[in-house]
């Protein structure tokens, strides 16, 4: 989305929830905010001139509030800039702009039964699950991996709450889930989420392989964003702009740095809506929404998080 | 200027309906450009062409407003199973019916009004005399289910579809003025099956990046889309269900009636994600305009000529004006200069 | 339902030969009347715990009863009648199965169910268009159209816009 469709907020509160998770609440400057479906995101812009960071973040709290949203927000020491300003840079009384909601991860609701693997902050999306799944009387079991001196935010909330539902294992404390025995047995009709580092989800969708679960059944949302790689130039052909794009930016943050507006949502390489035509150059794909035709034709990329495999790219813009 | 709602006129038996100079003014004119392209020609769904024009409002009430839902009483008093949803659309029903009455009452505070205390609601609809306290997310509280209830107030048809497994499915709607197609046989489809006899489109990956572009439409922010196609008389109800009471007027026209009788029937295709149930509604407005009445207007005059020369055959033969269309030309070759 | 769109009404089924799940750990092979050759050949290639099922008449009820126990590991192979073929793959959609459990085999017959548009009446093992609705009568034109809700095609009257325009008699493939 361009900026124009963002919404203005306030932080109202912060809370160190984990030691390397901090929850911010946002509340409306003016106006309402919209509710929003179990899973859905935000994208938030902070920071400004050159220091200006966009972050997709999943909504935590309970969908049917419309007075405030909450997001968590883990410090990543590799980051790129946007958790360690979330981190050191933002203060209650702060306003931020975010999009309005949009949901890659709703459940499936037709399923009979809702199995959620959580690893670290991924916690966050199933937080904005469980309210929905307990009005709906869907059956579910939430699993729950951290390490307690890193994150873990809200087990102990989680476990009060949903009693044998919830199964949380600290890593720190030697817990680890067996996800091969949480698979095992289920019965049909259920389906699996993961939100986690990418080792979790691929951890998950290698057990279901192996049991022989159907994939339709299987559903992950990836928290990490943009990975860093080998800086590049880039060129526009049809403004004739050339841009460099650090090893630590992504394509799409260079492109934005440089007031080009680029549709987006996800900022993950799911959504489809940032594609831009390529002339020239060619492509790392790191997205999961062109097809793998449309990857080897060389023609189309995902500048939020794909890159050049060379030195250079000529892009139709 | 604001067209009121005026009187009852009809869309059947004797066809009283009539567009005003003002109605024909701001007549949602389909046709970009002289030459006929099929495209997904997907556009923000935001006020543009300011005060009084078809654009101005989230939901358009126009002069046509009691006589549209009039018309539909009679629709689903004789069939009603052109309202259908489905029981898992429920949440998305409730959606729906909250962006309308927030939006209807916001934009048109002198016929609409709602009010709203936690879930206990209060909508008065002035037009058509309804005044409703019930409680938000209760079907047993309204007359009627969500969905019947709220389409009865609203002008054009309304089609909601689920997202699920990498698709959009048509799960519940209500459907009395649809250009040919029936919503009890497409119910449950998915949007590439909906779409399944539409030509050209699937060849040339018009259905699948139209797909896409919807599975990704944030909350808040609706597009919308033109289709047309040409109507024999002012007859909203041209559903499949009843071609075999109006497919033979298709055979009715002559050179001396084509301008009378001929209506451009442009539909105007909102699509909204609901927030609640992420479900995406499709609101179908269906505007009626005979082609004596578009002829007014000499811009549009040509440029139907021309676009109406340069149709490709397939779709000729798919909208159904076969019978008609060399017709249409020629009645339209006499507004074009070039000719 | 391995099914792909091709050139025509891109909701007409298309039916691909279907292969064992090798994933799957349970196998339920399912034919409406006699097991057809095909069928009978995917069982016995399969070595995985599997069963066989023909249900010359059965209810709805009986069938939704055959997969109370069917796992979530599991593959259901479904031979019959197109008709057959989507309401039994729609109750197993019900049950829970994913679109990639459940197979269906080319139908054993070319006779379609016919929805007509104006009665919302089914009529059964139709082979040829024009043909007349069991319910109100109207001769009607079949489509490619194609719902696997209703397990039936689009058909409308065939000489609606001219009464004395029949089309010629063709078959349907």
């Amino acid at each position: 989305m361009s900026s124009i469709d963002q919404m203005s907020v306030k932080v109202t509160a912060i809370e160190q929830v984990a030691p390397m998770i901090k929850a911010f609440t946002l509340q409306p400057l003016e106006g309402q905010l919209t509710p929003f479906s179990a899973g859905a995101h935000v994208v938030v812009e902070m920071g400004e001139g050159e220091q200006r960071y966009r972050n997709a973040y999943s909504l935590m709290s309970n969908p049917n509030d419309n007075r405030q949203y909450q997001i968590a927000v883990r410090l990543q020491e590799a980051s790129r800039g946007g958790s360690i300003y979330m981190h050191e840079q933002v203060a209650v009384g702060d306003e931020l702009k975010i999009s309005p909601p949009a949901n890659l991860f709703a459940p499936a609701w037709k399923a009979n039964k809702h199995v959620l693997f959580a690893g670290g902050v991924g916690i966050t999306p199933f937080l904005s699950y469980v309210p929905v799944m307990q009005q709906r009387e869907a059956e579910f079991e939430l699993h729950y991996m951290y390490r307690s001196q890193q994150t873990g935010a809200y087990s102990a909330e989680l476990t009060e709450q949903l009693g044998d539902a919830c199964r949380c294992y600290d890593a720190d404390q030697g817990s680890r889930c067996d996800i091969a025995a949480v698979m095992a047995d289920q019965p049909l009709g259920t389906h699996f989420y993961i939100c986690g580092p990418e080792s979790l989800i691929e951890a998950v969708r290698a057990t279901a392989d192996e049991l022989g679960i159907p994939a339709g059944a299987i559903h992950w949302e990836e928290f990490a964003g943009a990975k860093p790689g080998q800086p590049f130039k880039v060129e526009l052909s049809r403004s004739g702009v050339e841009l460099a794009v650090a090893a630590d930016t992504s394509l799409l943050e260079a492109l934005e740095a440089a007031d080009i507006d680029i549709q987006h949502l996800c900022r993950a390489g799911v959504c489809g809506q940032c594609v831009c035509d390529v002339t020239e150059g060619e492509i790392e794909h790191r997205d999961s929404y062109l097809s793998d035709a449309e990857k080897q034709s060389g023609k189309q990329m995902m500048p939020c998080v794909s890159r050049a495999a060379g030195e250079r790219l000529v892009l139709d813009i | 200027m604001r067209v009121a709602p005026k009187e009852i006129q009809s869309f059947r038996d004797d066809f009283t309906y009539t567009n005003s100079a003002a109605a024909i003014e701001r007549f949602p004119f389909p046709f970009p450009e002289d030459e006929y392209r099929y495209s997904v020609n997907i556009e923000a769904h935001q006020p543009k062409g300011g005060e009084g024009s078809a654009f101005e409002h989230y939901i358009d009430v126009d002069e046509h407003y009691l006589s549209e839902m009039a018309e539909r009483e009679l629709v689903l008093d004789d069939m009603p199973s052109r309202c259908l949803a489905m029981p898992h659309m429920e949440l998305a029903c409730w959606d729906m019916l909250e962006r309308f009455m927030v939006s209807l009452a916001e934009d048109y505070p002198e016929h609409f009004a709602l009010t709203r205390d936690g879930d206990n609601w209060h909508w008065e609809n002035k037009l058509l005399h309804i005044d409703d306290h019930f409680t938000f997310g209760d079907s047993t509280t309204l007359p009627r289910p969500p969905l019947d209830y709220i389409g009865r107030q609203v002008q054009g048809d309304f089609a909601l579809m689920d997202q699920r497994e990498g698709n959009l499915f048509m799960d519940a709607g209500m459907v009395t003025c649809p250009a040919d197609w029936s919503l009890a046989f497409d119910a449950g489809m998915s949007f590439d099956e909906w779409h399944g006899p539409v030509p050209m489109v699937h060849s040339e990956g018009i259905i699948e990046r139209a797909r896409k572009y919807l599975m990704a439409l944030p909350v808040g922010q609706p597009v919308r889309r033109l289709n047309w196609t040409l109507t024999v008389n002012a007859r909203m109800d041209t559903s499949s269900e009843k071609y075999n009471e109006w497919g033979h007027e298709r055979a009715s026209i002559t050179p001396e009636n084509v301008g009378e009788k001929i209506y451009l029937r442009v539909e105007v295709q909102v699509l909204d994600r609901m927030p609640r149930s992420n479900a995406v509604t499709i609101s179908i407005r269906t505007y009626l305009l005979s082609l004596e009445d578009l002829v007014t207007n000499k811009a549009w005059a040509v440029r139907m000529h021309r676009t109406m020369k340069t149709l490709p055959q397939a779709l000729i033969d798919y909208k159904g004006l076969t019978r008609f269309h060399g017709m249409v030309v020629d009645y339209l070759s006499q507004f074009d200069p070039a000719n | 339902m391995q099914t792909e769109q091709v050139n025509g009404v891109a909701s007409k089924p298309v039916y691909t030969p279907v292969e064992l799940n090798p994933k799957s750990r349970f196998h339920l092979f399912i034919a409406e009347q006699d097991v057809p050759v095909e069928l009978q050949s995917l069982y016995d290639r399969c070595q995985e715990d599997k069963a066989v099922a023909a249900y010359a008449s059965a209810s709805d009820a009986q069938l939704l009863e055959s997969l109370v126990t069917f796992p979530l590991t599991g593959t259901l192979y479904l031979a019959g009648t197109e008709p057959f073929l989507w309401r039994v793959a729609s109750h197993a959609r019900e049950a829970g199965l994913c679109s990639d459990q459940v197979r269906l085999l080319a139908p054993i017959s070319r006779e379609r169910h016919l929805f007509c548009c104006h009665c919302h009446t089914i009529t059964e093992g139709v082979t040829y268009s024009p043909y007349a609705c069991s319910g109100c009568g109207a001769m009607l034109e079949v489509t490619d159209h194609f719902s696997r809700l209703h397990g039936a095609y689009f058909s409308f009257q065939a000489n609606a816009e001219d009464s004395t325009d029949m089309p010629e008699k063709r078959e349907v493939n």
